[in-house]
Parts: structure tokens; C-alpha cells; sequence
């Protein structure tokens, strides 16, 4: 019965807060200009901001006064989707309907991309209230 | 177990059970172990269940084993109860002894499996008499077990059957990648693989190149061609491939491998089945380890 007593009494796993996460309204960065390169996908140009003692001598010391990152596939669909109204949930919703897949499938897709492009700067993520 | 086609989604087989799991359940936690190990499954909105096994020599006292599961949780919240019980009703629901007592308190189910000696349990963590009576009562009904010459593996929506002797070593289920890979124990190795999206993953691009790069650069491909499986459009690639690590790399055999990747357009999903040996007659029959491709 040790064994049993010690399984038993193990805790079970909380529940996700789904909710929350799902009410969480993305929102992509008003900053970020397209740039049009003829090829498909989208590359995105993104202003550098350094610490304010050095800004005037960034072209001095040859720094770049701005970033590029290319969106292709999910992450440029996902990107399109963003309009500042639609929240994580309806961005779970469209890739269910669009690809057949579950809802942990697509949130842990939407995740994972809303992840990236926070990294990068291209999306910051509201929560309500 | 005779294999069957049918849906994967919402099926649960594993090393010597089965089970048609509710529409909305998905695993968010596995264990490969063949003796002992556990499943958590979530729905969109909670936590649903977890179902244990474990070796039990002879038959347990399934009753007690539950009661005593039953006080350990309650203990949290009202030791004073827990304390003062000696047993709770117990029902039976298809090959499943259940124990239940407060509404939104944890339920939990035990069954025990004589073929492989080894006591199967359900923990769920909110009785209802709806739950009971729509999810959980279907889910009891559905258990078979899984010890015939071809055994049956399903879980994250791939469901293939597999002689015995091979055992699962390793399953990566990542969103819309799954991976699960297989060893006879003789140097035979074998991987079923599941892909979503593949309006993303081909860009518009035939099945070969894709099909290609899934297979890495330790192989050597000998033959390629369209092959369709079933009614889906396909992809055969026969390859050599040799040791990676140290002198293996250097000296080691070339193996055998062959991989069949097809594309499910219905269901919006790529499958492949690859596999490595020292003899590519061993290799398994695509239409064997898939029945669905059959229909």
C-alpha cells in the first residue's frame, strides 16, 4: 500500500488558465514598415533603439539604425490576422477552421509564433483587464 | 485485436489498453514506460482526467485501492471525514469498479487487466452525474485490452498497428508534429510521424523535397518515386545510412531504410512511416501498419 498511498496523495495537475490567455488581445507594432521586395512573404523593418548616450555617434561607429526580419507561412498568417479587436482565442479559432486542427494544437501554434514576434519586437501582447 | 480503420482523433491504445476517448479530450501528458506510467488529458476548458497504470501480480482489492485513494484526496479538505469512513458505495461500469461520493469532488475508476497483470486507473478530478453518464460511462465501456500479435498505437491522432515485438522509445508531440519511434530489439527501428499544416509545410511544393529533408542528412537516398498510398497522393524513398558517432561513422555498416510519406488532403495532415534495418526485406507493408490506407 506504500506505493499506492504515495501515488494517491500526489497532487493533481492544476487546470491551464485558459481563459485568460485567451481573452489576451495581440497587437502589432505600428512602427514596423513593410518593405516590398517583390518575393513572397513580408519583410518587416523594425528602428533600432540604443541607450541615449550613445545615439549620436551610431553612424560613427557604423551601427545599424534598423532591423529586418522576413514573416513567411504561419507567422505571416498569423501577423496578416492582427488588427488590434481579435484576441488569442479568435487567432485559435481561424487556424482550427483554416488547417483541421485541435484547439491544443493551435495554442500551442499560436504561442509559440505570438512568442517569436514579441521577441522581435513585432507584436505586444494586451491583457484585459 | 483484429486491426480496424477508423478515425484516430479522440483514441486513446497504448502498450496493453485501449480506449475511444471523448470528442474534446487531448493528451498533455505521457509516459512510454511499458510497467508503470500515466496520461493527463485537457479540454479546452480543464483539466478532465488521468488515467495510471501499473503492475498489480494478482488481482487488488480494486474497492479498497480506490477508497483509500479516495480519503488521501480528502484529507485536503476534510480530514475530520476522511478520518471517520471506512469504505464509500462502490458501481460498476463496464469492467470498471467506480467511486464517487460528493458532487464536484474527485471521482475515481479502477479495472484490472488479467491478461497483463496490471491495474489500470482513472482519476477524475469533478464527479457529476452528467460527466458520469456522458463521458466517462462510454470512456469505461471502450476499454480493450491490447496484447494480440499486432498491437494497436494511437494517441495524438496517429493510429497505427505494430507487430509485438516492437516497443515504443521515445514520442515527441509537438503542436501539429508528432513523432513516435519504435525498436524490435533488433536492431530493426521504425517511426510513424504526423504533420498539420502542410499547406505551410509544402508551399506549394510536390511531396519528394519535402519528403527528402524529413529524413535528415545521415542518409543517402538510392530510389525515389511517386507512390500513392491508399487513395492519397505519395512518396517511397529507399535510402542507405550509416553510424554517426565516432568510429561508427567511419567503419560502421550502411543500413537499410525506407520511408513512405503520403498526404491526407481530407484530413489536412502528412503522415510518413520510416524505417532503418540491416535487411530491407524485414521492412513492414505501409497498408499493415495503417489499415485506414486500406479503405
Amino acid at each position: 500500500m506504500s506505493s499506492l498511498r504515495s501515488k494517491a496523495e500526489e497532487p493533481l495537475p492544476r487546470s491551464f488558465d485558459f481563459a485568460k490567455q485567451l481573452a489576451a488581445v495581440p497587437v502589432a507594432n505600428l512602427k514596423a514598415r513593410a518593405i516590398p521586395d517583390g518575393e513572397p512573404g513580408l519583410t518587416l523593418a523594425i528602428d533600432l533603439n540604443y541607450p541615449a548616450w550613445i545615439r549620436p555617434i551610431t553612424r560613427l561607429l557604423g551601427l545599424r539604425g534598423e532591423k529586418k526580419y522576413r514573416l513567411e507561412g504561419l507567422g505571416l498568417e498569423l501577423y496578416r490576422f492582427l488588427d488590434g479587436k481579435r484576441n488569442i482565442g479568435d487567432l485559435i479559432e481561424k487556424l482550427m477552421e483554416d488547417h483541421r486542427l485541435s484547439f491544443l494544437e493551435a495554442r500551442g501554434l499560436v504561442i509559440q509564433y505570438l512568442g517569436l514576434l514579441m521577441k522581435r519586437g513585432l507584436v505586444a501582447v494586451g491583457v484585459p483587464k | 485485436m483484429s486491426p480496424s480503420p477508423s478515425p484516430a482523433p479522440g483514441r486513446l491504445a497504448w502498450w496493453h489498453f485501449a480506449f475511444d476517448l471523448p470528442a474534446d479530450w487531448e493528451a498533455t501528458g505521457y509516459a512510454t514506460r511499458r510497467d508503470t506510467g500515466r496520461f493527463h488529458f485537457h479540454s479546452r476548458e480543464a483539466f478532465q482526467g488521468q488515467l495510471s497504470w501499473r503492475p498489480a501480480a494478482a488481482q487488488p482489492d480494486i474497492p479498497k485501492i480506490l477508497f483509500e485513494s479516495w480519503r488521501a484526496e480528502r484529507r485536503r479538505s476534510d480530514p475530520a471525514e476522511a478520518a471517520r469512513l471506512t469504505s464509500l458505495p462502490t458501481q460498476r461500469i463496464g469492467p470498471f469498479t467506480v467511486v464517487h461520493r460528493d458532487r464536484d469532488e474527485p471521482c475515481f475508476a479502477g479495472a484490472y487487466n488479467y491478461a497483463t497483470h496490471t491495474l489500470v486507473e482513472w482519476i477524475f478530478p469533478a464527479y457529476s452525474k452528467t460527466r458520469l453518464a456522458q463521458d466517462w460511462t462510454p470512456l469505461f465501456h471502450s476499454f480493450a485490452l491490447n496484447d494480440g500479435k499486432w498491437r494497436e498505437w494511437s494517441v495524438y491522432g496517429i493510429r497505427a498497428f505494430l507487430p509485438a515485438e516492437f516497443s515504443v522509445e521515445g514520442l515527441a508531440p509537438y503542436p501539429a508534429n508528432v513523432r513516435l519511434d519504435f525498436s524490435d530489439g533488433k536492431k530493426r527501428r521504425l517511426s510513424l510521424h504526423r504533420w498539420g499544416i502542410p499547406a505551410h509545410l509544402l508551399s506549394g511544393r510536390p511531396l519528394p523535397p519535402f519528403h527528402r529533408s524529413t529524413l535528415g542528412k545521415r542518409v543517402k537516398v538510392v530510389e525515389a518515386v511517386e507512390s500513392p498510398m491508399g487513395r492519397h497522393p505519395g512518396s517511397r524513398m529507399r535510402f542507405r545510412l550509416v553510424g554517426s558517432k565516432g568510429f561508427n561513422k567511419l567503419l560502421g555498416r550502411w543500413w537499410h531504410g525506407q520511408s513512405d510519406l503520403w498526404h491526407d488532403t481530407e484530413e489536412r495532415r502528412l503522415y510518413a512511416l520510416t524505417q532503418t534495418g540491416p535487411r530491407p526485406g524485414d521492412f513492414l507493408e505501409v497498408g499493415d501498419v495503417f489499415p485506414s490506407l486500406k479503405s
